[in-house]
């Protein structure tokens, strides 16, 4: 069965995460995933950590092995002239052409799309960067860490009493990237029906901002979400609880309640207080003293025998797990989720597969490129290149 | 102006949040999403009786709370009792005229109703259906019931987050299910895609807890291949320095600086106008300045401590040094910046007057989403009973009757 995506050809140009993460999602419905990389260095997430043995080397950081599965390489360097005309070539017979490239090198190596629709009508951009394509903080420097200040997602992200935290990894990245391929798959269907092609523009701080729900809350109702740490944002006394991270013998536990029922809660943390009326009126109002009477039962079991004595009383906990444990994660293996994937010099790793299983068009998992390693069925097979005319390309560094 | 999705109809399910959020990305592109909801008009998982705006009169409420209208923008809406037969039946033919099924229930639901691939495909020759499960709907924790906060804990998500001596924390608010509604959106259009080249409809199952460890895919890969857990580290980074949030003058007042490089150190040097603590040369250098950054962060925090956030902020990007305020939603809602892309939008709907919505983080250039106000309660029952199925006066007076549908919420006798 072929990808769902079969057939359709897309660019990749990337200097931060957003661009690989998407690809990553095309290369997976089986798009033919190109990633366009600098000669010599490769991308700029082939110098991120942590590597195979913590020894820095192009093919082997963690980030690249996995933002970059089922993709091919090659090298080509947009800033000389021959580059750029080869790279407008492969423009011309691309259906996607996903960046992330500043907007500033965008227009300085005249990858605008108004220059790239010129060439090819039916071409998809998506260029994704921390504040769009426009606006007053276009080219502001941006990082993770920006991303995350500066879209209200860190303001709510932590404990009231410390200071505002970013979300693990790279994640902001990846949700714009996200978000890019959901707009890409728009354009492609508008495609489909008008046959042409237009520009996506994808903002980080946007694409994060709408997954607070935190403005429309503001806009409309006058409140502002602050941190309140792994409780839910409303404060209404009478709102169900608990619903927040709680320590265990040997961990934490997400303890959920269940629909209105606290009787069996206080049958299972064997605290009869629990259930006390003043506490049933207005659970979250009694948040920290329902936290303080769940400690003691909590404290005797690991948070697998937690969460098992919950859920058999239909109570929602579950186990925060750690990688490793993500890894052994019984589901997951009944699942077949977590992948190993070989790779000629990093060796096999495991990682995410499928973040869906399309039961029509499976999801495509194979090694993240070499740097390079499809120069020549690229431009000789398909350019029409020929070996001796590649070499010269080598040597001045075009490729 | 035309919109990709025209002429997709969707029959839309999904309760709570991340079913909805699929949905609402789909009608913003032109689809038209026919929510189905109980008669009673709980079953969407409280977003009809999420809060309303302060003053406002309790006439309707359930069609009034912005709450509902973000998660269930653009779409039309119908009431149905699926345990009745007549609400079976319809829902069955609006199947037939339908490319696109949608659902977020725990796995036992559909096939309860009868309801599986293999049943609508078969009225529906073509038809894609998306199923959203917490955990799966195989294996041995498929019976498991889970909200939002409690996969971004099975996800691994929360280990990761937070400060390595305080707790695991959630990330923002449900990020678990903006993110599942997000993957959901671009499942069903790559299989709409796939359908428009081979004609064929399938089935995606999507477990949410899936697609949010798909965020972390790299800290898998390292604890495969060094064999170590990896653990959660605040606002720091692996090798840049300073990289961190620093207090304002106002309480709860943040600003962020990240310096990637020696050449963007000297430059908030001289931003900070050449402070003699900072000419220390243990900071010279990547490792000298990651090494020391316990002390370089406390100078720093003296230093934006008397400005706001903004101040610094500007000041540091004029100058080249990666520095972003920490917005809350009330800074966001008159920032400049988000003001001219036109990220907030004014929709409106009959029972609440004008009201300001959001967009996602893309725009289409030639086929901009143009937002649009949720759905009364069963504010289309006419448009899909009469005008699509062709029932007649008496048979739908027939459905009210048996309350297999309703024109408001009614409660149902328990059985």
């Amino acid at each position: 069965m072929a990808g769902a995506l079969a057939n359709l050809r897309v660019l990749e140009l990337s200097q931060f995460l957003a661009a690989p993460f998407c690809g990553k999602l095309l290369a997976g419905a089986g798009a033919d995933v190109i990633k366009v990389e600098p000669p010599a260095t490769g991308e700029p997430s082939r110098a991120m950590g942590p590597f195979k043995d913590d020894l820095p080397h192009p093919e082997t950081g963690a980030a690249h092995l996995f933002l970059n599965t089922g993709k091919r390489s090659i090298t080509l360097d947009p800033s000389t002239e021959r580059g750029r005309a080869l790279l407008l070539r492969l423009v011309e017979r691309a259906d996607i052409l996903v960046t992330d490239y500043t907007p500033q090198r965008l227009t300085n190596l005249g990858l605008d799309y108004a220059s790239l629709e010129q060439i090819n009508s039916r071409l998809i951009m998506a260029p994704i960067s921390f504040f769009g394509q426009t606006g007053p903080y276009r080219d502001f420097q941006a990082s993770e860490l920006t991303g995350f200040a500066m879209s209200g997602y860190m303001y709510i992200t932590g404990h009231p009493d410390r200071e505002p935290v970013k979300a693990a990894g790279n994640i902001g990245q990846y949700e714009g990237g996200l978000q890019a391929a959901v707009g890409i798959m728009g354009a492609l269907l508008y495609r489909n029906t008008h046959g042409v092609g237009q520009m996506v523009d994808v903002s980080i701080t946007e694409a994060l901002c709408f997954m607070t729900g935190s403005l429309v809350t503001w806009l409309n109702l006058g409140e502002v979400f602050k941190r309140v740490g792994n409780r839910l944002p409303s404060t209404n006394p009478r709102a169900l609880y608990p619903s927040t991270f709680l320590p265990c013998k040997d961990g934490w536990v997400h303890a959920h309640h269940a629909p209105a029922d606290f009787t069996l809660l206080a049958m299972l943390m064997e605290e009869p207080r629990l259930a006390d009326p003043e506490i049933v009126a207005e659970p979250r109002g009694h948040a920290d003293l329902m936290d303080e009477l769940c400690l003691p039962w909590l404290s005797r079991y690991d948070k697998f025998e937690v969460v098992e004595r919950a859920q058999e009383l239909r109570h929602p906990f579950t186990e925060v797990l750690d990688i490793p444990e993500v890894l052994q994660d019984p589901q997951h293996l009944a699942r077949n989720y977590i992948v190993e994937v070989d790779h000629p010099v990093a060796g096999p790793t495991r990682m995410p597969g499928a973040p869906f299983q399309a039961k029509g068009t499976p999801w495509r998992m194979a090694r993240a490129p070499l740097l390079g390693e499809h120069n020549e069925a690229v431009y000789c097979h398909e350019l029409g290149y020929s070996r001796e005319e590649l070499a010269p390309l080598r040597e001045r560094g075009v490729i | 102006m035309p919109l990709p999705l025209e002429g997709v109809r969707v029959v839309d399910l999904t309760i709570v949040v991340a079913g909805p959020t699929a949905t609402s990305a789909l009608a913003d592109l032109g689809a038209e999403v026919i929510k189905i909801e109980h008669v009673n008009a709980r079953t969407t998982g409280g977003a009809r009786s999420l809060p309303l705006p302060p003053g406002v009169e309790a006439d309707r409420p359930y069609n009034r709370a912005p709450g509902f209208h973000e998660l269930n923008r653009g779409k039309k809406a119908i009431a149905l009792n699926l345990n009745r037969p007549e609400a079976q039946q319809a829902f069955l033919g609006l199947v037939r005229t339908s490319d696109v099924v949608i659902e977020n229930f725990s796995p036992r639901v559909m096939p309860n109703f009868g309801f599986t691939y293999e049943a609508l495909s078969a009225i529906a020759p073509g038809l894609i259906m998306v199923s959203m499960p917490a955990l799966g709907s195989t294996g041995p924790y498929a019976t498991r019931t889970g909200f939002g906060p409690g996969i971004d804990a099975m996800s691994g998500l929360a280990h990761l987050t937070g400060f390595p001596d305080g707790p695991p924390v959630k990330p923002g608010n449900i990020l678990c299910d903006f993110n599942a509604g997000m993957l959901a959106a671009y499942a069903v259009m790559t299989a709409l895609y796939a359908r428009s080249q081979t004609g064929e409809g399938q089935h995606i199952e999507l477990a949410m807890r899936e697609g949010e460890t798909l965020l972390i895919g790299e800290y898998l890969v390292d604890a495969t291949m060094n064999g170590r857990s990896p653990m959660r580290d605040g606002n720091r980074h692996p090798s840049m320095a300073p990289h961190n949030v620093y207090p304002c003058r106002e309480e709860d007042t943040w600003v962020t600086i990240a310096v990637g490089s020696d050449e963007e150190w000297a430059r908030l040097q001289a931003a900070m106008d050449d402070p003699a603590w900072a000419r220390d040369t243990r900071y010279d250098g990547a490792l000298g300045r990651w090494q020391h950054q316990e002390e370089l962060d406390r100078h720093i925090a003296q230093w934006t401590r008397t400005q706001t956030p903004y101040a610094v902020m500007e000041r540091l990007q004029a100058a080249g040094v990666t520095s972003g305020a920490v917005l809350n939603a009330r800074d966001i809602a008159q920032d400049p910046h988000y003001t001219a892309r036109g990220f907030q939008q004014v929709v409106s709907s009959p029972e609440t007057g004008p009201f300001k919505l959001v967009r996602p983080g893309y725009v289409l250039s030639k086929s901009p989403a143009v937002l649009h106000a949720g759905p009364g309660f069963a504010e289309h029952n006419d448009y899909v009973f009469r005008g699509l199925l062709g029932m007649s006066d008496d048979e739908v007076a027939q459905m009210e009757k048996v309350k297999a549908t309703s024109r408001r919420p009614i409660q149902l006798e328990r059985v």
